[in-house]
């Protein structure tokens, strides 16, 4: 297997839902991109649960973006520690801070000793 | 158990990070509010993860008039991407006069429906339906004696005959009934069972060697905690002992009856009634003879086997607008509905 090539997107509507998304799955070291297109220019309603597969912890890092647009992006990274066999919840993400210079938002998974393994889910929040 | 004072809020702030919270349980059917004191009076910002762990229903109540201007839209039910119906059986006295009534729509909303027989008192009436609501109401019919002459049959057919009784239900004739005999006055008795979410049911097929024998267990309640129990068929080793069933938390042995010589007589039909004749292994598993078996052969002993398959049903939904589902407290209720088993409840609030 290899990682996907980007996160999915799953878009709640007010009022809406649906059933909770399996996740993709990541079993490789490595950065997944979301892509601008899946965003609709939305990258601060963004949320990631990460759940670690139960094989070993984690560390989630959502890249700073480019200034322009990120006028933020000085601000650094946003590392997250995910321990083995629990979930986080990450966000929603600020877009003036990690956005890329094209839209995408980058987001690298690096196991502790090993490939990561979790499972994604990415929702985009609707407008409040 | 019971259901919390109010659902606890779990609110999310801009590039933060949180643990994933352990859930609200909701066992017991009730309306569970979100604080207006904990989401800052912004009951529009609160998304819900809801798993299914039975068979159970949650809608978001309509508001209040003021604030909620659409409150009039109602409430809202949450996507139903597995439900079951509501049904109930009228079973007046007599044989051959049992009517098992299904909702035609899945899901919790069945629960409203009622049904009723009347006897109208008086001579040489016909049979006529009639629907008030979600009551559906058949006026039985009678001779000139004012005896009540409508069988089963005839209600079924009058009731799926009707333009709205047959477009809310199906009427058929409930299992071991004829429908032949006359039926008699009931009063008005809900559909029960409807469930918005339900979670998959876990279920083992025991096939001892031999014919007909071979029984689909499956577990009462969905969700992945059917998955704990077991089934085992035991052979006593001794003469002349009865058929019976012992549970011990999710283990369920049923120990087979033998005849003077020591030799199983328990066929799967025996096997089925005696389960559902012991409350405790009543409420974990239902039995029935596997596809084309008519369950008459004898069983075997069978070592203990896992039901597999059961798995929780979880929903992601919300956030909610505002101005239909805001009370004039500033809370947001939430109605359960619980059938059997229990929901996870995690209200996130979302930053504005």
């Amino acid at each position: 297997m290899a990682n996907p090539a980007k996160l999915t997107i799953n878009t709640l509507t007010a009022n809406g839902g649906f059933l909770r998304p399996a996740g993709d799955a990541i079993d490789t070291n490595g950065t997944v991109p979301i892509a601008a297109a899946d965003l609709g220019g939305a990258a601060s309603r963004l949320l990631l649960e990460v759940t670690e597969d139960n094989v070993r912890a984690l560390t989630v890092t959502i890249s700073r973006g480019d200034n322009p647009p990120a006028v933020r992006s000085g601000i650094g990274d946003i590392n997250v520690a995910v321990a083995k066999n629990t979930a986080r919840v990450i966000g929603p993400l600020d877009a003036s801070q990690i956005m890329k210079n094209d839209g995408t938002i980058n987001v690298t998974f690096t196991g502790t000793g090993g490939a990561a393994a979790c499972h994604v889910r990415a929702y985009l929040l609707p407008k409040a | 158990m019971a259901n919390p004072t109010k659902l606890t809020v779990r609110a999310l702030v801009p590039n933060g990070a949180r643990a994933w919270p352990t859930p609200d349980v909701i066992d017991t059917t009730g309306t569970v509010s979100v604080l207006a004191t904990d989401t800052g009076y912004h009951p529009d910002r609160v998304a819900l993860v809801l798993t299914a762990r039975g068979a159970v229903s949650a809608r978001v109540a309509p508001g209040d008039l003021p604030p909620s201007v659409r409150s009039g839209l109602g409430g809202l039910t949450v996507p139903q991407p597995s439900a079951r119906a509501a049904s109930v059986t009228i079973n007046p006295a007599g044989a051959n006069n049992d009517v098992l009534y299904t909702a035609n729509a899945v899901g919790s909303l069945g629960n409203d429906i009622s049904i009723c027989y009347i006897d109208p008192g008086a001579a040489s009436r016909a049979l006529t339906v009639d629907v008030r609501g979600k009551a559906i109401r058949v006026s039985l019919a009678t001779d000139a004696s004012k005896a009540i002459t409508s069988t089963a049959a005839q209600v079924i057919a009058a009731v799926n005959a009707h333009w709205m009784a047959g477009f809310l239900v199906t009427a058929a004739n409930a299992p071991g009934s004829t429908g032949a005999a006359a039926v008699t006055a009931v009063s008005e008795t809900h559909l029960a069972g409807g469930a918005d979410m339900d979670g998959a049911h876990a279920a083992v097929t025991i096939a001892p060697a031999g014919d007909n024998n071979d029984v689909d267990w499956t577990a009462v309640v969905g969700g992945a905690a059917g998955n704990d129990i077991t089934i085992e068929y035991e052979n006593p080793g001794a003469a002349s002992q009865a058929l019976t069933v012992t549970v011990v938390d999710k283990a369920i042995t049923i120990s087979l009856a033998t005849d003077g010589a020591s030799a199983i007589t328990s066929t799967a039909n025996d096997v089925i009634a005696k389960v559902a004749e012991t409350a405790a292994a009543k409420a974990l598993v239902t039995g029935a003879p596997h596809g084309t078996d008519t369950g008459a052969g004898v069983v075997t002993a069978m070592a203990p086997a896992a039901l597999t398959g059961g798995a929780d049903l979880t929903i992601v939904c919300g956030p909610f607008e505002g101005a239909r589902f805001a009370q004039d407290n500033g809370n947001l209720d939430i109605n359960f509905e619980i059938i059997n088993g229990k929901m996870d409840v995690i209200a996130f609030m979302l930053p504005g």
